[in-house]
C-alpha cells in the first residue's frame, strides 16, 4: 500500500527532543508534505525541567493538565491520480499527573501504568459503545491494547474513539516520562470521500494501513530515563516480587 | 338573532385548483384517487429523489394510499349524474349538492390521519370536494423524517481526558476569539463535527450542532410550527450571541444551520462589530439574513459566501437572486482593499447562480404545477432531471 500512496517517510523525519525532569524525549517529526490546508506545529520550548504548567490545558477536576508537543496534519495521496486518499492528524502531548498519582510512582511500574489507562479508557468509553462493530473498541476486547516493550519501561497502545466522526478509532499510544509526565501520541486518520468517483482504497484497508504507519511512527520513539529514576523502577520492582 | 359565524376547515382547502393527482397510478383508475397540494413540490422535490431506491420507496408507498379512500362504488352515482336538464332533476341535484357541502364540510373538520413511510410523515383526509368523482384522498403536508432527528443539537466541543478527548455538549458560553461552525443539518454531532474539522481546518472548532429535526421545521419553502426541541436550539444560540455580543467570535454557518441563525437574531437586540459571519450553502432566506447583518454592522469578510453544487442552496439563491444581487451591490457596507476585489468577483458569481436557467425553470415549474396536466410525480422528475 505504500508503494501507491504518498506521504512523509518516518525513517526520514527530523530527530526532536525534549527533556523533562525524569527523562529525555527523542522522536522524529515527520517533514510535512506540501498539500493545501496542512498543519505543522512543533513546541518551541524544549526543556522542561521545574516548567511552570500554570499556561498548560488544564482538564478535570483531579489536577491534570497537558501541553501540545507537536501537531501535524497532512494528506496522503494516490500517487498516480493524486486524488487525496486520508487525512492524517499526528499529536504529541505531554500529559501532567495529579499529586497523588506523582506520589503513587503509578508510571514507574508496568503493572499499575496499564491499570491507569485501562481504568481512563474505560471511562473514556463508557458513552460510545461498540452496536455491533467488532473494530470498535471496548471493555471486552481491552480497547486492543498491546504492550510496547522498553528498555526500562514498557508503553501501551489502544485504540481510541476520539469523537471526530470517524468511522474506525484513532491508534494512541501512552509512555511514561517518570512520575509527572506521560507521553501521549494519538494518530487520527480519516478516508476522503468523493461523492462523484469510487474510492479504490477501503476503510478496512486504510485502517490497517494507518495501524502499520502508528506502528512505524512508535519505533522511532526514544525515551531515557535518568539514573536516580531508573533507581527508583528497579526498587519498585523488587518490592512488588 | 345573528347566525354563529362558519367554521372554516382548518387544513384542506375546499380551491381543489391547489390539489392534483399524486402521480399517473393515482388518478382513479384503480382504488381512490391521491392528490397532493401543489406548494408541496419544492420541499418533496428537495428531500425525495425518484432517481433513487429510497426515493422511489417513498414515493410507491405514498401511491398506496389509494386503498385507504371508500370504494369507488358507493358514490358513483351521485357524482357523477347523467345530464337531464328537467326542473324536478335539478332541484333534486340542488338538494344533493346541499347534502354534499354539508358532508364535506363535516369531513374536512376532522382529525387528520397521518401515514409514515420509509422517511416521510404524510398528513391526509378523504374527500369528496366539487368536482370530485369519488372520494378522493388529499394530502395537505409532508414531513421528511431522518435518522437522527431527535438528537440534542447546541453548542459541542472536545472534552480533554487522559486517554484522549471526547466531543461533549457543553455549557461554557465564553466564545472569545473562538471560530464556531453552526452545522447543516446532520444525523449526529460527531458527523457535524468531522464537517467543522474540514471546514475550519482547526482540529478543536467549536461546533454548534443542528439536528435534521431543525432542517424539517425550517424548510425555506413553507412555514411551519417550531417544535419544542427546535424553539430550544434557535433560544441557545440567541443567548450564545447575546453573550458574546461584545467578544470577537467568527462564524462559520453551512446549510440550514443560516436558517437557525436567521431566526436566533431576531431576539437578540444591538448590533455584531466584532462577529464575522461567513456562508457554505445557505439553506435560508440569504436576501433577508443578509440584509439583517449589514445592519447590525456585523463583519463580512472577503467571500463570506460560498456554494459547492448544494442543490437546496442553489434553488434558494435562485428564488431570491435579485434581492441577494440588490444586497450584495448597494446595501453592504464598501469594502476596502482585497475586499473590494473579491466582493465584486463575489457579487458575479451569485448574480450567475441565481440566474442559473436549471434553476429559474425548477421554481417556474413549482409556481405553475398547479394549471398543468402532468401529474405531481411526473414534475417532479422531469425537474430532477434538469439538475443532472
Amino acid at each position: 500500500m505504500n508503494d501507491h500512496l504518498t506521504g512523509p517517510q518516518f525513517m526520514e523525519g527530523d530527530l526532536v527532543s525534549f527533556v523533562f525532569d525524569e527523562s529525555q524525549l527523542t522522536f522524529r517529526a515527520p517533514k510535512v508534505p506540501y498539500n493545501t490546508d496542512t498543519i505543522d506545529e512543533i513546541c518551541r520550548e524544549r526543556d522542561f525541567r521545574n516548567v511552570d504548567t500554570t499556561s498548560w490545558d488544564h482538564f478535570g477536576d483531579e489536577g491534570h493538565c497537558s501541553k501540545e508537543l507537536l501537531m501535524q496534519t497532512w494528506n496522503y495521496e494516490d500517487i498516480i491520480s493524486h486524488d487525496n486518499i486520508a487525512h492524517v492528524v499526528l499529536k504529541i502531548e505531554v500529559l501532567k499527573h495529579s499529586d497523588s498519582e506523582f506520589a503513587n510512582c503509578l508510571s514507574l511500574n508496568n503493572l499499575t501504568f496499564r491499570d491507569y489507562f485501562l481504568a481512563s479508557l474505560k471511562a473514556h468509553h463508557a458513552n460510545s459503545p461498540p452496536n455491533g462493530r467488532v473494530y470498535w473498541p471496548s471493555e471486552e476486547n481491552n480497547f486492543f491494547t498491546k504492550t510496547i516493550p522498553g528498555d526500562v519501561l514498557d508503553g501501551l497502545q489502544a485504540q481510541v474513539d476520539l469523537g471526530g466522526g470517524e468511522k474506525y478509532p484513532a491508534p494512541s499510544a501512552f509512555f511514561p516520562l517518570g512520575r509527572r509526565y506521560t507521553l501521549r501520541v494519538s494518530f487520527n486518520f480519516g478516508s476522503l470521500h468523493y461523492p462523484d468517483r469510487k474510492n479504490p482504497y477501503s476503510d478496512e484497508l486504510l485502517h490497517q494501513f494507518k495501524l502499520n504507519l502508528f506502528d512505524d511512527f512508535l519505533s522511532h520513539i526514544r525515551i531515557e530515563y535518568t539514573p536516580e529514576t531508573i533507581a527508583i523502577i528497579e526498587k519498585l520492582k523488587e518490592e512488588q516480587f | 338573532m345573528t347566525t354563529p359565524p362558519k367554521p372554516q376547515p382548518k387544513s384542506v382547502t375546499h380551491d381543489t385548483s391547489e390539489y392534483l393527482f399524486f402521480s399517473p397510478n393515482t388518478k382513479g383508475l384503480s382504488g381512490s384517487p391521491v392528490k397532493i397540494r401543489a406548494d408541496l413540490f419544492m420541499d418533496f422535490f428537495c428531500n425525495v429523489d425518484p432517481e433513487t431506491h429510497d426515493g422511489q420507496s417513498v414515493i410507491r408507498d405514498l401511491e398506496s394510499l389509494k386503498i385507504f379512500g371508500k370504494s369507488a362504488g358507493q358514490s358513483s352515482q351521485v357524482s357523477v349524474p347523467a345530464k337531464n336538464d328537467s326542473a324536478s332533476h335539478k332541484n333534486r341535484l340542488n338538494r344533493i349538492h346541499q347534502t354534499l357541502s354539508v358532508l364535506s364540510f363535516n369531513q374536512s373538520t376532522s382529525p387528520e390521519k397521518t401515514f409514515a413511510t420509509k422517511n416521510v410523515r404524510v398528513f391526509y383526509r378523504v374527500l369528496q370536494q366539487e368536482g370530485d368523482a369519488f372520494p378522493t384522498v388529499y394530502i395537505s403536508d409532508i414531513r421528511v423524517a431522518r435518522e437522527g432527528r431527535d438528537n440534542i443539537g447546541g453548542l459541542h466541543e472536545f472534552v480533554k481526558t487522559m486517554s484522549g478527548r471526547q466531543l461533549a455538549k457543553i455549557q461554557n458560553a465564553n466564545l472569545d476569539s473562538k471560530t464556531v461552525f453552526i452545522s447543516g443539518a446532520c444525523k449526529t454531532a460527531d458527523e457535524a463535527m468531522k464537517l467543522a474539522i474540514e471546514a475550519t481546518n482547526s482540529t478543536t472548532p467549536a461546533l454548534f450542532f443542528c439536528p435534521y429535526r431543525a432542517a424539517e421545521e425550517l424548510s425555506i419553502w413553507s412555514k411551519r410550527r417550531l417544535s419544542d426541541p427546535t424553539k430550544d436550539l434557535i433560544k441557545e444560540l440567541s443567548d450564545l450571541l447575546q453573550q458574546n455580543q461584545r467578544r470577537n467570535v467568527e462564524w462559520l454557518v453551512s446549510g440550514e444551520g443560516a436558517a437557525v441563525l436567521a431566526h436566533a437574531l431576531t431576539s437578540v437586540p444591538g448590533t455584531f462589530e466584532k462577529h464575522s459571519f461567513k456562508f457554505v450553502n445557505a439553506r435560508a432566506n440569504l436576501a433577508k439574513l443578509l440584509q439583517d447583518l449589514g445592519q447590525r454592522k456585523a463583519q463580512l469578510p472577503g467571500e463570506f459566501l460560498d456554494y459547492s453544487r448544494d442543490h437546496t442552496a442553489l434553488l434558494s439563491i435562485a428564488q431570491n437572486s435579485y434581492e441577494i444581487t440588490a444586497q450584495l451591490k448597494h446595501q453592504l457596507p464598501n469594502k476596502r482593499g482585497y475586499d473590494r476585489v473579491s466582493h465584486r468577483y463575489l457579487t458575479d458569481y451569485f448574480h450567475a447562480l441565481g440566474e442559473n436557467g436549471n434553476a429559474k425553470a425548477i421554481l417556474a415549474k413549482a409556481a405553475s404545477i398547479k394549471g398543468g396536466n402532468a401529474t405531481f410525480i411526473e414534475a417532479i422528475t422531469l425537474s430532477h432531471k434538469r439538475l443532472r
